[in-house]
């Protein structure tokens, strides 16, 4: 009997998914980066916040994770409103 | 009293300035600050959300009227400038401009008129309110005496200070 194996294998490197780092700045105001979060992501006030919250205490926070296209698109829309964002990959 | 309030210390308070209209005594107000915080907290909340004992750090901004005045339609919907927005995760945005304007008004130093919106946004930090009249006149009454205790100063009349004449 004669066996034939296929073997397969994918490598999952092209899928990691990259995250949207948003990072401390001393010049925007809390409030303000709040609501720029609120318009790029479609945040809700609350989680908007608590993102603010984790940029001004921890020094950054991840807003977004996902394809890359998508998270280039949203560093571009931050950088346009001044933020200091960078695209990382896990 | 909640449990882990006795360990929990009061929020650090610190003043930023990010204006160029005008140069603030930010020493000074730094110092006021840190006066003011522990005087507000020893007071009994207002009857609102009062998040002031639990936050970490309050932070307050001095800016210009055109960033006050963005602040103020973007959160409130309401164009022009205004004295002092303050925002319930523990920020207080001041303006210098107004606090000019309204030091003139209210023959008040500039830097007194500062530590004024200072005080009134921690009270509303810590449940104040000035949503209607009633409420408003509380607030204004322990803003003024707080400010008063905070200078060192007896308090001041309520209203009739931007009228008094001269003495000589």
């Amino acid at each position: 009997m004669t066996e034939t194996l296929t073997k397969t294998e994918t490598r999952t490197e092209l899928d990691l998914p990259w995250n949207v780092v948003v990072h401390n700045d001393p010049i925007n105001l809390m409030s303000y980066v709040t609501l720029i979060f609120k318009k790029v992501f479609g945040y809700s006030t609350q989680k908007a916040t608590e993102h603010m919250m984790e940029v001004h205490q921890k020094g950054r926070s991840i807003l977004w994770s996902g394809a890359r296209e998508r998270a280039e698109l949203y560093v571009q829309q931050l950088h346009a409103h001044l933020l200091l964002a960078t695209l990382e990959r896990e | 009293m909640p449990e882990g309030d006795a360990e929990r210390g009061a929020p650090v308070i610190s003043v930023y300035n990010r204006q160029r209209k005008l140069r603030p005594e930010l020493a000074w107000l730094r110092r006021f600050a840190t006066r003011a915080l522990p005087e507000v907290l020893r007071q009994q909340p207002g009857p609102g959300e009062a998040p002031l004992p639990l936050l970490e750090e309050v932070e307050v901004s001095l800016v210009s009227d055109a960033t006050i005045a963005r602040l103020h339609r973007d959160f409130m919907q309401i164009a022009g400038p205004t004295d002092v927005i303050t925002f319930q995760h523990g920020e207080i945005v001041i303006s210098t401009e107004t606090a000019r304007e309204n030091a003139g008004l209210y023959a008040r130093s500039v830097r007194d008129e500062l530590a004024l919106y200072l005080v009134h946004g921690l009270l509303h930090l810590y449940g104040y309110e000035d949503g209607d009249p009633a409420e408003a006149a509380r607030m204004h009454e322990l803003q003024e005496s707080l400010l008063a205790r905070c200078l060192g100063l007896p308090a001041a009349p309520a209203f009739d200070t931007p009228f008094a004449q001269p003495t000589e």
